[in-house]
């Protein structure tokens, strides 16, 4: 018999291995030395453009407010500004990414969606940037901040694509999350 | 694994995004710097290659400017501090001087607003 909750429990435990996913590869991705503290690869992205034709919607939203919670403690800077850039970036990315891959459907991939969700993070935390910190300077560090982006998206957006067509476990999530 | 049409499109929707963003940021602003004036009567710009003597009303009385020699500075404010006399000359994109109490704010706007320091 079905239960009347919208949550089914074996979805979320898989809702939450994604979302230690993100912690973990938020984690790894310390690992690589950066040039700005702020050219980050988001490494922890690739769950949730897995996630995107695994999960319903809801779960989704989910496993992002869970990303964006987990990096703020990793990171530290869950009760700092610092974190509302996070939060900005996340959903607007999270928000792109899943319009992009329902609306455009099959003329678009993982790559394009992970482009699309690179770009809206990035210009999201640019307005905030130039809303909140640095004024009107913030706009002179964009175009780099998008390029570096863009490219890390690009990045990103590959190996999920391979990963997403090759990967045998992602196939049984898929199965199992329905 | 074959690239879709829309792959294409977000990736070139992105670079030409890029590219606008580089135009807009970097683009010149015309030559020399300016001297912003703001007050609660208005926002003036002067330039400031120009030599000029202004007078500013503000809620205590009239705040004097003076701009030379590429540099703008207050000669007199009615103000108890002086604080906007004593702030000197300022010449570089960036550098403003306020007098609060006689609500006068002098900014000078630029296009070579360089970030003094990085620190992270």
């Amino acid at each position: 018999m079905r239960r009347s909750t919208p949550f089914l429990s074996e979805r979320l435990d898989l809702v939450a291995f994604f979302a230690a996913l993100c912690l973990l590869l938020s984690t790894v991705e310390y690992l690589i030395p950066k040039p700005m503290p702020f050219l980050r690869l988001g490494l922890a992205n690739l769950p949730i453009l897995l996630a995107l034709d695994a999960f319903p919607l809801p779960y989704i939203l989910l496993l992002i407010l869970l990303k964006v919670l987990g990096q703020g403690l990793v990171a530290g800077t869950l009760f700092s500004y610092v974190f509302l850039f996070s939060l900005a970036g996340s959903l607007s990315s999270g928000l792109v990414m899943i319009g992009s891959f329902r609306l455009l459907g099959r003329s678009i991939s993982l790559i394009g969606v992970s482009v699309l969700g690179a770009l809206a993070s990035n210009i999201a935390q640019l307005v905030l940037a130039a809303l909140l910190v640095f004024g009107r300077g913030a706009w002179l560090m964009g175009p780099p901040f998008l390029a570096l982006g863009t490219a890390a998206g690009l990045l990103v957006g590959l190996f999920a694509r391979k990963f997403a067509e090759t990967s045998h476990w992602l196939r049984l999530v898929r199965e199992a999350a329905r | 694994m074959r690239w879709r049409l829309f792959d294409f499109l977000s990736l070139a929707a992105a670079l030409a995004l890029v590219g606008l963003f580089s135009a807009y940021a970097y683009q010149d602003h015309g030559s020399g710097s300016q001297l912003e004036i703001s007050s609660p009567q208005g926002r003036w710009l002067y330039p400031l290659d120009r030599e000029a003597r202004v007078s500013i009303q503000g809620p205590l009385g009239r705040t004097e400017v003076a701009i030379e020699g590429g540099r703008a500075r207050v000669l007199d404010s009615p103000c108890p501090e002086k604080l906007c006399i004593a702030a000197g000359a300022v010449s570089l994109p960036g550098a403003w001087i306020a007098c609060l109490p006689n609500q006068v704010f002098l900014r000078v706007l630029g296009n070579d607003e360089k970030i003094d320091a990085i620190s992270f």
